[in-house]
């Protein structure tokens, strides 16, 4: 079955750049991070960071993002450096989240990031999207931002100024907004490493690879029974990802049995306030939360619960 | 605040189909849009321009990529493969292309570069998928005629005979997967 229609010529010298979708913006590649870095000093000119583009790219065709300067650091691999040591697993931002899901060190030392990269967007995205990207845009549904926020793991920024670690606690203030300056580049990502700890990232969405609706990260360790230490996040149930406070400390006071940890997913669904909108309702995400919450610390203490 | 003058063009090399090229483009212009009207290859379809479907997948590197939310000037020094190059110069249809066709992977054809080129890549990592893998891999191409099924009997079928020319002591003229 072979295609008779002529081939036309590699190059068509005739087609205009002017009617493609996002707006007009000044680009730079630089290969180092020092030249990055000075690119995004200038203050005056409003620069956004290009990683994979996954998140940025789609909002700069539907014109919602309307960078002057666009600085890819796509090309600095100083930022796709991948380290453990004894302590912590550092990720550098760069990193593809493809290579992030198949990097021995991720598997061994932030379990929590595999499980949730599985849920994120699908392998084309992962092929491109990067991990620190993925932080950064601070997307209220993202994954990577829940299981940071559950590790309790941190950030680097840097600027000309120097480097600065940001506790996920303190990273995500509202929607697609993180502490970070305009004058600094997300460079890394830490995670204590806890090799004592179980994880479960769960989500649930209208079909795998969309946005999250509810999910739930959590990280407990066991001691003689009893919990000794519990991490619960949640996404999708505010503007950012959130700690259940509440729930964690209820949950310090007992084990891992099936009825403990449906009081603690209730108590992880009282704490949250969140709101009607396009995709769920309120009462629909709490509901979801406390089943998300149960299932996700029964996955890390492998009890079996009845089913409901 | 964009600028309002017209932007400079920017250099950018990479190898299309085997074909090495070099392009002055704006740096907004979309991979997808150098792909179809720069080079002519239109079997690239662009629908959702935001990721989603995977009308635009081609192969960077042998990977799966969305073309229509990265930046030609983004696969600089890259190795870009679209459906038009994956059958061999000796065959009219590439293997998989030929299990489409056998299983009924497609209707009206417009997803289907996308889910020809993602089964492509699937196979060269995962040369017998499981159905549930095959699902997985290609959920983020959506096709609005099949219902799939016909999609994923095709993947089994092009992993099925890849592994059965591989083991075959008869020389096959295809090429590799």
């Amino acid at each position: 079955m072979t295609c008779n229609t002529a081939r036309p010529p590699l190059l068509r010298p005739d087609w205009s750049s002017d009617v493609v979708k996002p707006p007009r913006f000044r680009y730079v590649r630089p290969t180092t991070l020092d030249e990055a870095l000075d690119l995004r000093a200038d203050e005056d000119i409003e620069s956004v960071i290009l990683a994979g583009g996954q998140s940025l790219i789609p909002m700069m065709n539907f014109r919602l993002a309307r960078p002057e300067l666009v600085i890819d650091i796509g090309g600095i691999k100083e930022l796709r450096a991948i380290s453990r040591t004894t302590d912590a697993l550092v990720v550098g931002a760069g990193t593809r989240q493809a290579d992030a899901l198949i990097a021995p060190e991720v598997a061994s030392g932030a379990p929590l990031f595999i499980q949730a990269l599985r849920h994120v967007g699908h392998v084309a995205i992962r092929n491109r999207g990067t991990v620190g990207g993925s932080i950064a845009h601070a997307d209220p549904a993202a994954e990577l931002p829940v299981a940071l926020l559950a590790l309790d793991g941190s950030v680097v920024a840097q600027d000309r100024s120097g480097r600065r670690t940001v506790r996920a606690t303190e990273l995500f203030e509202t929607a697609f907004t993180t502490s970070l300056r305009s004058t600094e580049i997300l460079v890394e990502v830490h995670a204590p490493v806890e090799p004592r700890a179980q994880v479960s990232f769960v989500e649930i969405s209208r079909r795998h690879g969309d946005f999250a609706l509810v999910s739930a990260a959590v990280s407990t360790t066991v001691d003689d029974g009893r919990f000794s230490s519990v991490r619960i996040a949640l996404g999708g149930v505010a503007h950012v990802p959130v700690r259940c406070e509440a729930a964690e400390q209820l949950a310090l006071e007992g084990g891992p049995t099936a009825d403990h940890i449906r009081e603690v997913a209730r108590a992880a669904a009282a704490g949250i306030d969140p709101s009607d909108d396009f995709h769920a309702t309120a009462a629909y995400r709490r509901q979801v939360t406390a089943v998300l919450v149960e299932r996700a610390i029964t996955d890390t203490c492998g009890v079996l619960t009845e089913v409901a | 605040m964009t600028t309002d003058e017209k932007t400079e063009a920017h250099p950018v090399e990479f190898e299309l189909n085997g074909r090495r090229i070099r392009l002055q483009v704006d740096p907004r212009t979309l991979l997808a849009d150098v792909v179809r009207h720069e080079a002519g290859l239109t079997g690239l379809k662009i629908a959702c321009e935001q990721g989603v479907c995977g009308s635009c997948t081609v192969l960077e590197d042998g990977r799966p990529i969305r073309s229509c939310i990265t930046l030609a000037v983004q696969v600089d020094g890259s190795s870009i493969e679209t459906i038009e190059s994956i059958a061999g110069h000796s065959a009219d249809l590439h293997p998989i292309q030929e299990s489409f066709q056998r299983e009924h992977g497609l209707q009206c054809g417009f997803c289907t570069p996308g889910m020809v080129l993602t089964a492509k890549a699937l196979l060269a990592e995962n040369p017998d998928p499981s159905e549930q893998e095959i699902r997985e891999y290609l959920s983020g191409n959506v096709c609005r005629c099949t219902g799939y099924v016909g999609i994923v009997a095709s993947v089994r079928d092009a992993a099925r005979c890849t592994r059965s020319a591989r083991t075959s002591t008869v020389g096959t003229e295809g090429e590799g997967v």
